[in-house]
């Protein structure tokens, strides 16, 4: 068993009858089932194993369709999932049951992957350490007394833990790399537009993507070649196409890294003295397979983070105007006040957290304070957008931390904003809408977590940069 | 700063966003308010007099696949297509009455 | 008292009579049984994203070229966020920084319909509509069969003078939709909404009142009443020296005033941003002209053609031409006649829409088609029948569907022109009555009419009254 941990092994096996994939979701199921670091929201054994049969029939009758056929995965219940509860890991959600399919839980779907259970998460996404939920701290598979980073822990977790071979999160501003770079795995952002955001339950619209957690970038490759899929139903998804980026990596020959990575020294200057280490070393080792590295100036990266919460809150106080106790969700109604169901619902309703961000981001956009704060942080937005595009006139990627201290202990982090400052290298990508993947290099000296780094392509280069991430991640090996 | 973070401008904003927050959260947001809009107010130290609003990343992005594709946005042709069951669009509904969402009066004004 | 002068501006809002809705592909069919079209876009079930209908772009177009306004080739969505039951959302989806269409033009006719006057458009914005609630005592219901269904807004600036004008407006550009086919454009069904802006100056200055706005006008005759209404509450709280109030009202039917909705507050912040699950609405200039070319001939076109093509008033021309299947009846029996096109106005202006407008039958379905009334006004122009025997075919044509012609073969109601048989009827009427006869010759006029009715009378209604008339005068030798 344990030698089938990614999904491209998973499916050499099945293809070639070693396993079955009702095997192969039983063992998953088994410890989604038990539930040891409070990563799953639901299980759905019943379900999953009545699915793994019929992929099994179907891969014995015409063969595996796609490298996902007969896969066990999850989804961080921000997902839709229709007939089955998604809760967003939220009070006021508590007892949704969708009526619809979400882009993603179709997509999947369709590639023949088999859902084992939806993860838990910070509500509604707003969080860094997946503290922030209804069903409680999701805790790191590594140690008891860590963090597994959010919003998409459940994700994170369900992976590393050996439930699924692969879950898929949502990056608004960090959300899936943080949690990925945290518990060694690749995870995966995409160019805003490249996946569909349909049945994503939207926190900050103009950030949001789908991204994949898996333990490879070439079993990230196959994944994102199929929730690239066009979706008529999200205006905001480029109608190009399914990527075709597993295929591509698993038939090139090529193997130099013949590439230009930028990086701005200051940027690792400013890590913990174990990441800083470790991230010299990835460069040095980089350097040394053929890699070349250039200094680069991102002058307005240092603003991303304000830039960020009013953009994010101000999109999320709209987004979730919609829990207001009519037409589903939690409602409170011990007044015979239309207002007071509105307050009491939304007020026992979202955690702290997202109250926070609701009441952030409608100051942000009222009258008086808009112009201040929205417009000028939209204006801002650009120069970070900006930035990135003079620098990629220089260089093919550019490599940047992922977070600036390695998972973090169990209440270390007293202040919302000391929070938010976990997300200063994640979050410029989500504001420039790039793609940018988490690689896993090394542990920490300090404390023994996994330590890593990111690299972001400019945008629509999906393909190229998980064909590159691929290479280095063989190379790093 | 032209205005000062206070009981009042909490108050108000929790009015605007429909949450009800008592004397200590109150506190607590105003306090946590402070220090997010002093740490935001440093936007407020570029010139971005002449620089236009980026509002979706996509909008920005166009040029990267436009001329490879003759179809670059998606709009609905007006042919329709089956709603839900009515039982699906009040499945979740907290009340509901002859297939209606059913809710407290509401003192009409449109 | 202050001469004070009316400030008026409007807003109203369109449904576009597209099949679906804006966002989703659900039917529109608001009337149809509750929340049966409904899906998981129009009931903001979380997760889900609008898709703009194309048609709603194209119907929205029409309009602004049909109102002479500046299309924008980028225009903008952006999200109008408030609470309230019927908008599951929590905000609506509209156009408030860059709409699709700035700065038009409407002629309408004015209130005494001596001359025209241009009322400007300052915007029409794409939106939508929201769900219904219906109060049953202490409990509401919220039926979404209308949500999401795609409306225009369009705004004027304040250009009417009057509450006749805010209706010749209205029935413009009633008449300009249903041209265009976007919309029914009815007040009274709700397709068609207005709300009235309206503040009081002083006469000849430029300094403006505080403005009120009235909502709930489903007729035409609740927007004048309102107005009135309103123009003189104004004017009382003004010469008590009291102020204006920035409030919004709402029309009661039954009292025909104006009650205060509520008082504008800083509560209403809308906090508009741009939405950003959609992207800019483009229009591109190849759109544009195929709009152009396919737009039908428009009310004003119609009317000014009329007018020259058919020599009839400008008034008339107006009342024809505000429904666009009444004009193609009047265009089709001035053409099917080749003459008498004045007289043909006036049929249809008096008789002909009396009884549509009573049966509130379709022009369209009725069995007095254009060749019918072509062949009676003919009968009537070339004195075969009376114009008082013409009425009572009239009904019998519209009731029946039978040619006139035939109805007067018939019935025998050929007007009788026989000059011997009228002249011996008129000479023994003299000579029965002398009194009378003596008074018409020493100028009492009126008596002309008691000879030329008796005749009538006598005959049934079918003798020439001109005739009759010119032989009264032979024998009285007048």
């Amino acid at each position: 068993m344990n030698e089938l941990d990614t999904i491209y092994k998973a499916h050499l096996a099945l293809k070639e009858k070693k396993i079955s994939s009702f095997e192969l979701t039983s063992e998953h199921l088994k410890v989604a089932k038990e539930n040891k670091n409070n990563s799953f929201v639901s299980v759905l054994e019943d379900a999953a194993l009545e699915e793994s049969k019929i992929k099994d029939e179907e891969i014995s009758k015409t063969g595996a369709k796609s490298f996902l056929h007969g896969i066990p995965y999850n989804l961080k219940d921000l997902f839709i999932t229709k007939n089955i509860r998604t809760t967003a890991g939220s009070k006021i959600l508590y007892n949704y049951i969708p009526p619809y399919d979400g882009a993603t839980s179709l997509n999947l779907k369709k590639s023949g992957a088999v859902l084992v259970g939806k993860v838990g998460c910070d509500e509604f996404g707003m969080g860094s350490s997946n503290e922030n939920t209804i069903f409680g701290p999701v805790q790191h598979p590594l140690n008891k007394d860590f963090l597994p980073g959010g919003s998409s822990g459940g994700s994170a977790v369900s992976v590393l833990e050996g439930a699924s071979l692969f879950s898929i999160g949502t990056d608004t501003g960090g959300s899936v790399r943080l949690p990925a770079n945290f518990c060694g795995l690749v995870g995966f952002k995409p160019t805003y537009g490249r996946v569909s955001r349909f049945g994503q339950i939207a926190y900050g619209s103009s950030l949001d993507q789908a991204a994949p957690f898996a333990k490879t970038p070439l079993d990230i490759a196959m994944i994102m070649d199929h929730l690239s899929t066009n979706d008529e139903l999200d205006s905001t998804q480029a109608p190009i196409g399914n990527m075709n980026s597993a295929k591509k990596i698993l038939e090139n020959k090529e193997n130099s890294l013949n590439m230009t990575v930028g990086y701005d020294p200051s940027m690792i200057d400013a890590c913990r003295e174990d990441v800083k280490e470790n991230l010299q070393a990835s460069i040095k080792d980089l350097k040394s397979k053929g890699v070349k590295f250039k200094e680069i100036t991102l002058p307005h990266l240092k603003y991303s983070i304000a830039v960020y919460y009013v953009i994010a809150t101000s999109e999320a106080s709209s987004n979730l105007a919609r829990f207001d106790g009519i037409h589903y969700g939690l409602s409170v109604r011990e007044s015979a006040d239309l207002e007071e169901t509105y307050k009491a619902s939304r007020s026992i309703g979202f955690g702290d957290e997202v109250k926070r961000r609701v009441l952030l981001g409608t100051f942000c956009l009222s009258s008086g304070y808009a112009d201040e704060y929205y417009k000028t942080a939209c204006k801002v937005r650009r120069l970070i957008y900006n930035d990135f595009q003079n620098a990629f006139k220089e260089c093919d990627y550019i490599y940047s931390p992922v977070c600036a201290t390695t998972a973090f202990e169990k209440n270390k982090i007293s202040t919302p904003l000391e929070m938010y400052m976990n997300d200063l290298y994640t979050i410029p990508v989500n504001l420039a809408g790039l793609p940018s993947i988490a690689l896993p290099y090394g542990k920490s000296s300090m404390n023994q977590m996994p330590t890593g780094f990111q690299l972001i392509a400019n945008s629509f280069k999906d393909e190229e940069l998980l064909l590159d991430s691929h290479k280095i991640f063989e190379v790093l090996k | 700063m032209s205005f000062e973070i206070n009981k009042e401008l909490v108050n108000h904003i929790a009015a605007l966003a429909r949450l009800n927050i008592n004397e200590t959260e109150i506190l607590e947001y105003e306090n946590n308010f402070k220090s997010i809009v002093k740490y935001i107010d440093q936007l407020k130290e570029i010139d971005v007099k002449d620089v236009e609003a980026f509002t979706n990343p996509l909008v920005e992005n166009i040029h990267f696949y436009e001329e490879n594709i003759s179809k670059t946005r998606k709009e609905r042709d007006d042919v329709v297509h089956k709603s839900l069951e009515v039982k699906d669009v009040i499945r979740n509904a907290p009340d509901s009455k002859n297939n209606e969402f059913k809710l407290q009066a509401v003192i009409e004004n449109s | 008292m202050m001469d004070l002068e009316p400030v008026i501006g409007i807003e109203i809002h369109v449904q576009l009579d597209t099949n679906t809705k804006a966002w989703c592909n659900c039917e529109l069919k608001v009337n149809g049984f509750e929340n049966h079209y409904v899906c998981e876009v129009c009931s903001a079930q979380p997760g889900t994203l609008p898709v703009v209908n194309k048609q709603a772009i194209n119907y929205a177009v029409m309009l602004g070229l049909a109102t002479n306004c500046n299309i924008n080739k980028t225009s903008f969505y952006d999200r109008k966020n408030y609470f309230y039951p019927d908008l599951p959302k929590g905000y609506q989806i509209t156009q408030f920084k860059t709409p699709i269409c700035e700065d038009g033009v409407v002629e309408i006719l004015k209130a005494d319909a001596s001359s025209t006057k241009k009322i400007r458009l300052e915007r029409i914005q794409l939106e939508e509509d929201t769900g219904k609630s219906t109060h049953h005592g202490d409990y509401s219901l919220i039926n979404l069969n209308r949500a999401g269904t795609p409306l225009v807004e369009i705004v004027t600036k304040p250009d009417f003078s009057n509450a006749k004008e805010v209706t010749n407006f209205l029935k413009k550009v009633h008449a300009i939709l249903v041209y265009l086919g976007v919309s029914k454009g009815n007040l009274q069904d709700g397709n068609m909404r207005c709300d009235v802006n309206l503040s009081l100056k002083e006469a000849g200055s430029t300094v403006l009142g505080t403005r009120t706005e009235v909502k709930n006008l489903n007729s035409y005759r609740s927007v004048e009443k309102a107005i009135e209404h309103e123009m003189k509450r104004q004017a009382e709280i003004l010469n008590s020296g009291k102020k204006v109030l920035q409030q919004t009202l709402l029309f009661d039917v039954e009292t025909n005033s104006n009650k205060v909705l509520r008082t504008k507050t800083d509560a209403d912040d809308y906090r508009y941003f741009p939405e950003p699950d959609l992207m800019p609405l483009l229009v591109s200039d190849n759109q544009i002209h195929k709009i152009k070319e396919n737009l039908p001939e428009l009310p004003d076109v119609k009317m000014k053609r009329f007018v020259s093509e058919f020599s009839i008033p400008l008034y008339d021309a107006e009342v024809l031409c505000s429904d666009k299947d009444l004009a193609n009846y009047f265009e089709k029996s001035c053409n099917l006649a080749g003459k008498n096109y004045k007289k043909i106005s006036n049929w249809i202006m008096s008789e002909l829409l009396k009884y549509v407008n009573e049966a509130k039958a379709n022009i369209n379905k009725i069995k007095l088609t254009p060749s019918h009334l072509v062949d009676l006004v003919a009968l009537v122009e070339s004195g075969e029948i009376s114009g008082k025997i013409a009425k009572e075919i009239f009904v019998k044509v519209y009731d029946t569907g039978k040619l006139a012609s035939d109805i007067v073969k018939e019935e025998g109601l050929k007007q009788n022109s026989n000059t011997d048989e009228l002249e011996a009827l008129v000479e023994k009427l003299i000579n029965e009555n002398p009194k009378e006869a003596e008074e018409l010759k020493s100028g009492r006029d009126r008596m002309m009419g008691f000879f030329v009715g008796q005749v009538m009378k006598s005959t049934g209604g079918k003798a020439n009254p001109k005739l009759t008339t010119e032989l009264v005068k032979k024998l009285l030798s007048l």
